[in-house]
């Protein structure tokens, strides 16, 4: 689909609307072996183009399988008729930010040479094989790669032209040891930004401090201890931060959440967090280096830039589309994004992260008497509230500031605002995390990261 | 243009390269209507194609999916096809399904949007809660009309076709007065009509006005081991990670807690748990199992004891047990013979669990997790919303300690669920 052709047929068809028309491919991989039988080798692919158009508050939105002209013609056509169905039908009102016409090519395809499906296939088998060797008394093991391709044309009636394609791959490794109260599992993710070839596929040998690293944690876990249940003094791992991050506070600052009564919209420019407290959604670029899930310019046509959140621990900024950005007179940083091709952009989180302070995770653990060292984000989930909960893979008590006995599972709680105005120290670590989808109608691949965090949550335990 | 059973036949019967080969083939359409901050502010109509290919040669199997029915794009998903098997392992256990063993072809529910009702009916919704619950912020509402005709062909000679409309409607919400605010919530269901308002659906209209009623949560500051109720929206929670013991993932690995348990007591007698796609009142109905099975009614819990795996035919090569000879998307739970008034009554301090917003359990079933939307229950009455509230439990222990069953269940469309008391729970504030 050429990008001129679309622009023009977006111009010519939009009935004088203010129009979107986009073409998306989404290239997905899955391969996973399970106790060295490959139960997962699957691939697929989905193309095609859709349109959105405005009036007077009212989106109409249509889309088509067929990549074709023909297609993007229609697709204008019947979004255009599906904004003035409901506009005949009402008296909503309603205005976008103007954007100003924006052109961007940009690709993080690998630079490398491309391996074949069957070269995966087996690299996975040597990385099982090399598992079993290891550690032949596994209860279970499963390996897993993942890839997403996602490569978008856009184009608006505002003038905007842009072509990206943007790419991530992981590996997941779990594995599962038996313990007296039954299997206990653990599971890590490698990868990040790039393709297959930018991550793995070199000598497996090579993965054995991560592997050793890994088993050492499960059979912690298999003697682990379950947490006691109530409020706790804790340090938080850096992977753990970027999680609450993105759950406990990103959600409750989206534009059109706010819009539906988060608790967020009555703090603009209140204090939310200590001052060690500063919170940033980043565009695509950190310190120098391409963020894990990295957006120039978002689905809406803005240039994407950073957006400061909280700022010393007070609430600055809200995360917007054109229409939230012009609702709450705030600017539009590009956060609109679409999963597939037939999805309208929503106000989406790009690379959210708290900024590291100066403390060292050293002194964090030996200033607290009694708590929890916790690690290892599993699924998350926020509330209008800023109430937030997220399970956690692994963890240590901390007894008179040194780890005591692992912990085997945890789950964590807190109220975002509260909880950030218990901070009181942050390391001057830092780490992202890549893998996760965030869920919100539609998946949305996201970065997460941050520092360690001393602070007080609700542990759930017994 | 062509139907869906067309395509797949067609490419079935012009791919003879492999030992055993399927195409499914779905056409969806989908028109949906959106209310955001409490109006209608979205009409959204999509049209998709999926071609899901199955193959299996000389024993390695592979899938491709792809979205076009060109040739082009075709013959380079086969190529994709050809390079995927090339360095499969072997695996005898990859089977396709034979012929006969299907659905019988159906179609069910409406074929065309009612675009001028779906409108009346969306803003009677918004009109209507705005009106009647005063205190409640409508985040986001949609209500879809969904048809989908799905054809299923392989070279076994196995043919199915069906075709399924419904509508879909799902609302989320918050109470909301000056800046305290509930926890928000959300409740759907499906349907084959219009014929009711949308707040007559599920258990929408108890769930927004419970959603009032917590914008006045306290914070809990006990801690107790005691009876839980779980409001039947909650129900899944806990008994999907405990079916989830009965599939493919945890009997292949060999880490199921329930991998010797067929016909013992896995549960509390008063559990039965069904699978029923026969109802004639339901919204969706799951005619076929993810490899083809005619999905039929069928047992999962009879008074506690366990009476089938939920294996599909590959699971059950690679485990030696029997397939499955249902899905299990439309589930019930028995009624009890108890009002939820009953249900409560011998609490002396409880709690009712309306939302629960927690981890994946833990290989050996432990999971904990908020308290969201929930109550405290005290001396038999529901006394209070709370917030800040943690419980924690093992799923197969607490589907053990099922003290009472209500009568009433809620019908979201898909399945049928009462509330459940349970006891041996731990419930932890601040």
């Amino acid at each position: 689909m050429d990008l001129r052709s679309m622009l023009a047929e977006v111009q010519s068809m939009s009935d004088g609307l203010y129009t979107e028309l986009r073409w998306q491919e989404n290239r997905d991989q899955r391969m996973s072996y399970l106790n060295g039988q490959l139960t997962s080798n699957s691939q697929e692919t989905a193309t095609g183009l859709s349109a959105r158009a405005f009036k007077e508050g009212y989106w109409g939105f249509a889309s088509r399988s067929e990549p074709t002209i023909d297609s993007a013609r229609l697709a204008v056509q019947e979004a255009v008729k599906n904004a003035r169905f409901l506009g005949s039908r009402g008296k909503k009102g309603g205005a976008l930010l103007p954007a100003k016409a924006t052109s961007l090519e940009k690709s993080y395809a690998t630079t490398k040479p491309k391996q074949s499906t069957g070269f995966w296939i087996q690299w996975l088998k040597q990385v099982d094989d090399r598992l079993l060797a290891k550690f032949p008394a596994l209860k279970a093991r499963q390996v897993t790669m993942t890839s997403l391709e996602m490569e978008k044309k856009f184009v608006t009636t505002d003038g905007a032209i842009v072509h990206s394609l943007v790419p991530r791959a992981h590996l997941a490794i779990v594995l599962t040891v038996d313990s007296e109260s039954g299997p206990v599992r653990y599971m890590d993710v490698r990868g990040g930004l790039g393709e297959k070839e930018d991550h793995f596929g070199g000598d497996v040998n090579q993965l054995d401090s991560w592997f050793d690293e890994m088993h050492k944690i499960v059979q912690e876990k298999a003697k682990g201890v379950m947490p006691e249940a109530g409020e706790h003094e804790v340090i938080l791992a850096p992977d753990l931060a970027g999680i609450l991050a993105h759950e406990a506070v990103g959600h409750t600052v989206e534009g059109d959440l706010v819009m539906g009564g988060s608790v967020a919209g009555d703090c603009m420019n209140q204090r939310v967090g200590s001052d060690l407290v500063t919170l940033v959604d980043f565009a695509h670029t950190y310190a120098g280096t391409p963020a894990p899930q990295p957006v120039h310019v978002d689905d809406e046509g803005v240039e994407a830039k950073d957006t400061v959140i909280i700022e010393k621990g007070i609430l600055k900024h809200f995360m917007n589309n054109r229409e939230t950005a012009h609702h709450f007179h705030q600017a539009a940083t590009g956060h609109a994004r679409a999963f597939k091709f037939y999805d309208e952009p929503l106000i989406r989180m790009r690379n959210t992260a708290i900024l590291p302070g100066d403390a060292s995770l050293e002194d964090m653990i030996k200033s607290v008497k009694k708590g929890y060292f916790l690690a290892g984000a599993g699924n998350g989930q926020a509330d209008t509230t800023g109430e937030f909960m997220f399970a956690v893979n692994r963890g240590y008590e901390i007894v008179d500031g040194k780890l005591g006995r692992p912990l085997r599972e945890a789950t964590i709680s807190g109220v975002a605002f509260e909880m950030l105005k218990s901070v009181s120290m942050v390391s001057r670590d830092f780490e992202w995390e890549s893998s996760g989808y965030c869920g919100k109608k539609q998946p949305m691949p996201v970065g997460m990261g941050g520092p360690a965090l001393k602070c007080r949550v609700a542990v759930g335990g017994q | 243009m062509k139907t869906a059973l067309e395509i797949a036949r067609e490419l079935v019967k012009n791919t003879r390269e492999f030992d055993a080969f399927e195409v499914i083939c779905h056409r969806d359409r989908m028109t949906e209507m959106q209310i955001d901050a409490g109006e209608v502010s979205l009409l959204r109509t999509t049209e998709n194609v999926n071609l899901t290919l199955r193959a299996i040669h000389g024993g390695r199997y592979a899938t491709v999916d792809l979205n076009q029915t060109d040739s082009g794009s075709y013959a380079q998903a086969l190529e994709k096809m050809r390079e995927a098997l090339k360095s499969a392992p072997v695996d005898e256990a990859r089977a396709l399904a034979p012929k006969g063993v299907g659905p019988e072809k159906a179609s069910r529910g409406p074929t065309e949007p009612d675009l001028a009702k779906m409108h009346d009916r969306i803003v009677a919704f918004a009109r209507g809660t705005a009106d009647q619950f005063r205190e409640l912020k409508m985040e986001q509402a949609m209500l879809q009309f969904n048809r989908d005709e799905a054809s299923r062909v392989n070279s076994l000679g196995y043919e199915s076709e069906i075709g399924q409309g419904t509508y879909d409607f799902t609302a989320m919400f918050s109470g909301k007065r000056g800046d305290k605010t509930s926890s928000f919530n959300y409740s759907g269901a499906t349907s084959q009509d219009l014929d009711r308002e949308l707040i007559e659906w599920g258990a929408l209209k108890r769930i927004m006005q419970s959603s009032i009623r917590e914008i006045d949560h306290e914070a809990f500051d006990g801690k107790f081991k005691g009876q839980v109720v779980i409001a039947p929206e909650a129900v899944d929670n806990f008994v999907w990670p405990f079916l989830a013991h009965l599939g493919d993932d945890r009997l292949i690995a060999g880490t199921s807690q329930l991998r010797d348990k067929m016909e013992q007591q896995v549960a509390s007698e008063l559990l039965t748990i069904r699978v029923n796609p026969e109802r004639g009142s339901l919204g969706r109905r799951e005619f076929a199992t993810r490899e083809g099975y005619a999905s039929k009614k069928g047992v999962i819990l009879k008074n506690g004891v366990l009476k089938t795996w939920l294996l599909s035919d590959y699971g059950a090569r690679k485990t030696g047990l029997p397939r499955a000879t249902t899905g299990a998307a439309n589930l019930e739970i028995d009624a009890g013979e108890i009002s939820f008034a009953d249900l409560i009554k011998p609490i002396k301090k409880g709690l009712l669990l309306g939302r629960f917003s927690g981890g994946s359990p833990a290989a050996n079933g432990e999971i904990s997790g908020v308290a969201k939307n929930s109550y405290l229950i005290e001396n038999g009455q529901v006394t209070k919303p709370l917030s800040e509230v943690m419980i924690s439990a093992n799923v197969f222990d607490m589907l053990k300690q099922v003290e009472a069953v209500s009568r009433d269940r809620m019908d979201d469309g898909m399945t049928l669920k009462p509330y459940i008391r349970v006891n041996g729970v731990t419930v932890a504030g601040k």
